[in-house]
């Protein structure tokens, strides 16, 4: 393997597409489409027409906002953390992860704004200075979350932006059509000096140290949402430890159902193997015991705090009306996952994709359950609801979310590159006087 | 290029055209007059005329009128506040003798039977389209025309002698216009006079006319009873007089000297007053008589009968010689022991006579048997001495309804068509007569029928002519719902619709027929001349004058006394009382040659079950189904909204093979009908039941196609003694279907799980002072200040029998839009105040320890939904108010998931007011839109009106300046709402009794509500 030949596999990737690919991208906007149409009928109507049930007011919208959270996760972590710890493996995932995490942020970011009341005022929620002397409660976890979200946009877009910057100027050299311009604008100039790797080199690491507290808050602050709330099911104070590592757990599930595909697709088996995805399976296992762990924490404090509200809550959550949504939960996160005891499970690229999938539809129901189930069973039993019953507009949103967030993931990936260039250049054996950004 | 250069001129010369100034002088112009003239459908100059401003009409301040409830015959007094010539509340009358301030949640509804949108516009006669397929359209036509038609119809008849095949059906009129009527029936030519109610208490009335020559419903004094045993009246929820009643046993119950009246009920179905009694026994249905007479023996047997000679006391023994607890325990369901403790309970010689009461009659428990149970429940109070002391018949109820069979008869004869004309004003015999009865097939043989009706029902459907009338809230007139007390009504706004009153239509009748008659109607001025006339000549004569040296000067005085100081005086305060002869009664010999226990005897039953149709505490006999808060709060009991089912057990739902939700038909001898399970724990084994009031056809939006209606089951053979309807007992077999149609229910479980929402204490812990105050948790966070007031309330959960007179004030108060049945079904109510119930389990009682708990926001100093919101759209004021803003409110929702209360509602859609009844919104409170939250406000508006009086009176605020809508609603007077900072105040004292608690203080969210725990009996 040669960096010319890097580059040929690489940036062969960004070719025309095939139709396959154009089939892709119909779907996911067809979806996206539907999810705005559902939102738009929302907005009109008004929120009734999704599933609420007095006293669960927040149902759906708020799942699948932790959700594409915590699928965020992985990203920044696989990228800066692993970065960090010189975990060489991470070179041919890291660019797909820090992908996923900028668009699953982004769409993350839209379902507070589709859950609130009055969409068209959700920049209330932003500390403006305005004519009419208002200021936001710096008290509720909901600005924190506004700004924890926001600030892990940011870092994170900059942060794949950083490590793009030297593949973009290899692409502006070597694809002569449209998008050429775009690269060059893009590219900022890089000319591939000593000088500007040495400059990049600095900033990547020192994003990578920015970013990794981000990993740790972000979720954590997100987590505080509940926990900061007085409603048994919520408030605990192990959510922020158990909601980092849960979403870090989904992260890599959401990674290996995205790599999985995309490396099959584009050929990119020679840099993508199943080593890496062994190390991503066994990632998985560890955080899948951490949330197995605070799964049973939750209950034994339940039980152990003689507490008539939160034992009420987690019998409920066993035995009452969401028992079904609860051991499906358990299933998919705990006690699948431990087939990744097995080396040759690990291995087993279709076993792995398929249990991916598990976890994410577990990880999906883990945070339906603590929403969902917590507020149908709270302090006062005149107020206890029903099942709560999804309607097609909740439906069509959360489909439309995928749709969009698809979309946006298969319009990067053909137009940039999805592995890594320099840094498989990098971990490459350096062949003598070869310039990595410029051969 | 030409193209472009004509775009960018006219897009110049747009921009000179609408230059700012001139599109600021728009908007300003524009603006306004948009605004006022999408007010209201009706013109501004007949809400306000600004030409010639009437005196009582200031924009912005709120008149008051005093008048009379039409709801049911128990002539409660109100006040209704108009805003802008508008009715917008209604208020008990704190002055008016019968209810004292309270007004029950029918009354609170009057109002959406003023603004109802299906209320008949106009006139409109019947004009058939298809004669063989039955199908008529209604035309609207000139009042004077349809007036016309009307004395045509009748001098028609009159003239040909045949004026007495006209029949007039009323409601049980009293004061003037049971006068009117009376004159008027009279100008017809004799006409047949009905006077149609469907809960007429016939049994009652028979009874006592069999036992004291009386044929009326006396004057129960809850208020002197110590020991109170009801046999199934329901004297909280609809009987004679709820609100009244209601007042006063409230009053008797409180813990006074270490004591509380003891009330025990007994009936076979638990009621929402049964909820409220110390004990409650299931019995089989229609054997409540026996235990009365069982009782009745023992009281005799054990000689502890007081106040009767013993000559009675010796005929009256050998009446129910017959029985004794032991011989009724097996029929009645009762343990011999427990009938026998019940006897020296309620005659318990310590007390004195005429402390205890019994009442019966109750509607629902009346069957084949009503008569015979009324005289016993009657005699037991003779015997325990109560006749004349706590059962009065000086105050009694002036009911003077036909009976059933009267009804009856009239459809017979319709039937034989010995009726030519039929008059019918508002009342629905259709619906509320036994379906077997066929009122309806009896009207179709009456050649024309013409209503008087404001609404459109049931019997308006086999209308010829309708000439819709006034509602009460636009009518002049007066009530005289018992002896000695004399309400007024006045109009308290212009008609919402083009109607008359039924008085003056009744004038105009008997002016334009002519004849001898004619002169017995005012020729100007119509009934409110009638009125003025009959109140002149009721004035009391003022007092003689002692030195009467100018003998006529002074006669002339005499003749004319100040009518109009009167007449205004009366106005004002909405009536007047009259002193009250007592009235001695005592019992007729005929009666000890009655069979009185064989009559009691129940009635073999027919089949599997027995069917309990019961007056529903919302739509009475079916007249409030039309309103949709009557529809939208939930039962008290069930917690049902929207609907009604066939109550069962588990037991017999089990047995039928159906579930909660499933359809299942109930077929008795007398008709079937598809009804709704809902289960019910607290009935007697065999019995089903089903509330009276739903099932409607043609009574508009918002009750037509909803529930069921059990007066299809029933029997058209009314009560032998009494003629009455037969409401209980009907022999009835249950088929499940494979059909589900639930309910939706507002609250699915009674059960507290150990959460100690709704608290107890019993007495004797009360007594003893073995009650522990709680103790407030140590906060970390400073309280907030609160330098003038701190609002605050008190809810006594002994006192509060569950009656939603609060809930709905709440929903006339503050706007508070209804939703309707499918959203009902995710919980989506609107309503800011809520009464929970829950059962404890109760021994002593084969009921449950019920406690109905109000739960509305807690207003709490350290209020978890404050610290969330990310906007400070919720905040706490220096008056200790937990405000909402609504109009900052981005509806994240979160300030709801953190109340432990949760007492927040939000905004699915933004709220509908259906035209007309938007006219009813609260001008003081904001309608709120959709995608906010809102809650509790505890009435700011009302607030801040007590402020301004007491700043317009230069002095401050007092203890009573200020009420919530709720707190002035309630009958038993539970809710008691002030100033926390005022240590003189009452909610302040009540604060610290001995009994105050606040709900899940283990949160120390520090709330403004204190509740007072229920007082449990000692078992």
């Amino acid at each position: 393997m040669s960096f010319a030949k890097i580059n040929d596999d690489i940036l062969r990737t960004l070719r025309a597409p095939g139709p396959l690919w154009y089939g892709g991208v119909v779907v996911a906007i067809s979806l996206a489409l539907v999810g705005l149409y559902a939102f738009l009928y929302q907005a009109r109507t008004g929120l009734g027409v999704a599933g609420y049930e007095h006293p669960i007011l927040w149902g759906i919208y708020i799942t699948d906002f932790v959700f594409w959270v915590g699928i965020a996760h992985s990203g920044t972590l696989i990228s800066a953390v692993l970065f960090l710890f010189r975990a060489r493996w991470r070179t041919a995932v890291a660019r797909a992860a820090e992908a996923m995490t900028v668009f699953a942020v982004m769409t993350a970011g839209l379902f507070p704004i589709i859950h609130i009341g009055r969409p068209w005022f959700f920049y209330w929620l932003l500390p403006y200075p305005n004519e009419r002397q208002l200021w936001v409660n710096f008290r509720s976890p909901l600005v924190w979350d506004v700004f924890a979200i926001s600030t892990y946009l940011t870092v994170s877009a900059m942060f794949l932006y950083l490590g793009l910057m030297p593949d973009i100027a290899a692409a502006r050299d070597r694809i002569k059509d449209w998008r050429q311009p775009i690269y060059k604008v893009l590219a900022l100039g890089w000319r591939g000096t000593s000088r500007q790797w040495h400059h990049h080199a600095a900033l990547y690491g020192f994003f990578a140290a920015l970013a990794t507290p981000l990993v740790i808050s972000v979720h954590s602050v997100v987590s505080w949402d509940f926990a900061m709330a007085i409603l048994p099911g919520w408030h605990s104070t192990i959510f922020a430890p158990y909601f980092v590592a849960g979403a870090i757990f989904s992260g890599i599930a959401m990674v290996i159902t995205l790599l999985l595909p995309m490396r099959r697709a584009f050929k990119l088996e020679s840099y993508i193997t199943v080593h890496h995805f062994e190390n991503l399976a066994k990632l998985m296992l560890t955080t899948s015991l951490i949330v197995g762990y605070a799964y049973l924490t939750e209950f034994f404090v339940a039980w152990y705090s003689g507490n008539v509200f939160e034992q009420g809550t987690f019998y409920d959550r066993m035995f009452g009306q969401y028992w079904g949504y609860s051991w499906m939960m358990f299933t998919c996160n705990v006690i699948l996952p431990l087939l990744l005891f097995i080396k040759a499970f690990r291995t087993n690229l279709a076993a792995l994709f398929v249990l991916s999938i598990f976890v994410n539809i577990g990880m999906w129901l883990e945070r339906y359950v603590i929403i969902v189930s917590s507020l149908s069973h709270d302090f006062d039993p005149a107020n206890w609801a029903g099942v709560y019953q999804p309607t097609w507009v909740e439906g069509a949103i959360t489909v439309g979310s995928f749709g969009l967030f698809f979309t946006l993931f298969l319009l990067f990936i053909k137009n940039f590159p999805a592995v890594s260039i320099t840094e498989m250049k990098e971990s490459l054996e350096q062949p003598a006087g070869a310039d990595p950004a410029n051969s | 290029m030409r193209g472009k250069e004509r775009v960018k001129q006219s897009s110049s010369s747009l921009i000179e055209v609408v230059e700012r100034r001139t599109f600021l002088k728009v908007l300003g112009s524009a603006g306004p007059a948009v605004a006022l003239s999408a007010c209201s459908p009706i013109t501004p100059e007949q809400i306000i005329p600004f030409v010639i401003p009437p005196e009582d009409v200031i924009p912005g301040v709120a008149t008051w009128y005093a008048s009379v409830c039409g709801e049911c015959p128990a002539g409660c007094g109100t006040l209704v506040r108009t805003r802008e010539g508008r009715a917008v509340k209604i208020e008990g009358n704190p002055e008016h003798p019968i209810n004292r301030g309270g007004l029950c949640v029918r009354g609170q509804s009057s109002l959406q039977g003023l603004y109802n949108p299906d209320r008949i516009p106009g006139p409109q006669r019947r004009r058939v389209t298809n004669a063989a397929a039955g199908q008529s359209v209604l035309d609207a036509l000139p009042w004077d025309d349809a007036q016309q038609d009307l004395v045509d119809r009748v001098q028609a008849l009159r003239d040909a002698g045949r004026g007495d095949r006209i029949a007039v059906i009323t409601p049980p009129l009293t004061g003037t216009m049971a006068a009117l009527t009376a004159t008027w029936v009279e100008a017809l030519g004799g006409a047949r006079w009905v006077r149609y109610e469907p809960f007429a208490y016939e049994a009652t009335r028979e009874s006592n006319r069999q036992l004291f020559g009386r044929a009326e419903v006396p004057h129960y004094d809850f208020a002197n009873a110590d020991y109170l045993i009801s046999f199934g009246a329901d004297f909280l929820e609809t009987f004679s007089s709820p609100v009244g009643y209601a007042r006063d046993h409230a009053g008797q119950r409180r813990v006074r000297n270490g004591e509380k009246a003891r009330f025990v009920q007994v009936e076979p179905r638990l009621s929402m007053t049964g909820a409220s009694a110390d004990e409650w026994h299931a019995v089989s249905p229609e054997t409540e008589g026996l235990v009365a007479a069982a009782m009745i023996q023992t009281i005799i047997a054990e000689q502890r009968a007081q106040g009767v000679p013993p000559e009675t006391l010796d005929a009256i023994a050998a009446l129910v010689s017959s029985v004794s607890p032991d011989t009724v325990a097996s029929t009645t369901g009762l343990s011999a022991d427990g009938i026998r403790d019940l006897a020296r309970e309620f005659s318990d010689p310590a007390r004195g006579p005429g402390r205890s009461l019994a009442v019966g009659g109750g509607v629902g428990v009346s069957g084949a048997n009503a008569t015979a149970t009324a005289s016993t429940v009657a005699l037991l109070n003779y015997v325990a001495g109560n006749v004349g002391r706590t059962v009065d018949f000086g105050a009694a109820s002036t009911l003077d309804a036909s009976t059933y069979a009267d009804m009856q008869a009239l459809g017979d004869s319709m039937r034989a068509g010995d009726i030519e004309l039929a008059i019918i004003y508002n009342v629905n015999p259709v619906f509320a007569m036994p379906g077997e009865a066929d009122f309806a097939g009896a009207l179709a043989e009456v050649p024309f029928v013409i209503s008087l009706s404001s609404l459109p029902d049931e019997t308006t459907a086999h209308a010829d002519l309708l000439l819709p009338t006034h509602t009460p809230l636009e009518s002049w007139g007066d009530s005289n719902p018992r002896r000695g007390v004399y309400g007024l009504l006045q109009p308290t706004m212009q008609p919402v619709f083009d109607t008359r009153h039924a008085g003056d239509v009744m004038i105009a009748v008997g002016r334009a027929l002519g004849g001898d008659t004619a002169a017995n109607f005012p020729r100007r001025g119509g009934f409110y001349r009638y009125l003025r006339n009959t109140w002149q000549a009721m004035q009391p004569l003022p007092e003689p004058v002692a030195d009467d040296t100018d003998g006529a000067e002074s006669d002339a005085a005499a003749e004319e006394p100040d009518f109009e100081g009167y007449w205004a005086d009366a106005l004002r305060r909405g009536g007047t009382t009259l002193a009250v002869e007592p009235v001695e009664v005592n019992l007729l010999p005929e009666v000890f040659d009655t069979d009185l226990t064989g009559a009691l005897s129940p009635p073999v039953p027919s089949r599997s079950y027995a069917l309990i149709a019961y007056p529903s505490l919302h739509f009475f006999d079916g007249r409030g189904a039309n309103r949709p808060w009557l529809q939208e709060i939930p039962d008290p009991m069930l917690k049902t909204t929207w609907g009604t089912g066939v109550e069962m057990t588990a037991e017999t739902a089990a047995a039928i093979g159906a579930g909660e939700g499933q359809m299942v038909a109930v077929e008795s001898d007398h008709g079937q009908v598809d009804a709704s399970v809902i289960i019910n724990p607290h009935l007697a084994a065999g019995v089903v039941a089903i509330a009276i009031g739903q099932g409607h056809t043609n009574f508009g939006r918002y009750a037509d196609n909803r529930g069921v209606n059990p007066v299809a089951l029933l029997s058209a053979q009314p009560e032998a003694a009494s003629g009455g309807v037969r409401w209980t007992g009907t022999g009835v077999d249950l088929t499940a279907r494979q059909l589900e149609r639930p309910i939706p229910r507002l609250q699915h479980g009674f059960d507290q799980d150990g959460r100690e929402m709704a608290q107890s204490v019993s007495l004797a812990a009360l007594v003893a002072g073995d009650v522990h105050p709680e103790e407030e948790p140590f906060s970390l966070h400073p309280d907030h200040d609160h330098p003038v007031h701190r609002w605050g309330m008190s809810i006594d959960l002994d006192a509060c029998n569950g009656c939603n007179a609060c809930v709905a004030a709440c929903y006339a108060e503050n706007n508070i839009p209804v939703m309707g049945a499918d959203r009902m079904r995710r919980g989506r109510t609107m309503s800011w105040l809520r009464i929970e119930r829950f059962d404890e389990p109760a021994p002593g009682s084969d009921g449950p320890d019920n406690r109905f708990l109000p739960m509305l926001c807690q207003h709490c100093d350290h209020a978890p939904c404050e610290t969330v919101c990310p906007v400070f759209a919720t905040y706490h004021t220096e008056e200790g108010l937990n405000a909402q803003v609504y109009n900052r409110c981005v509806g994240t929702r979160y300030c709801s998931n953190n109340c432990p209360y949760k007492v927040r509602r939000f905004n699915w859609f933004l709220p509908e007011f259906e035209s007309p009844l938007n006219l009813q919104l609260n001008p003081d409170v904001t309608a709120r839109s959709d995608g906010v939250m809102e809650k509790c406000t505890f009435c700011v508006q009302r607030i801040q009106a007590g402020k301004e009086t007491a700043r317009d009176e230069d002095r401050p605020v007092q203890d009573g300046d200020v009420t919530s809508a709720c707190a002035q609603s309630c009958p038993a007077q539970a809710i008691v709402f002030g100033d926390m900072n005022d240590p003189g105040s009452r909610v302040s004292q009540l604060g610290n009794d001995a009994r105050a608690y606040h709900a899940l203080a283990e949160f120390n969210t520090r709330p403004a509500v204190t509740y007072l725990k229920k007082v449990t009996p000692d078992a």
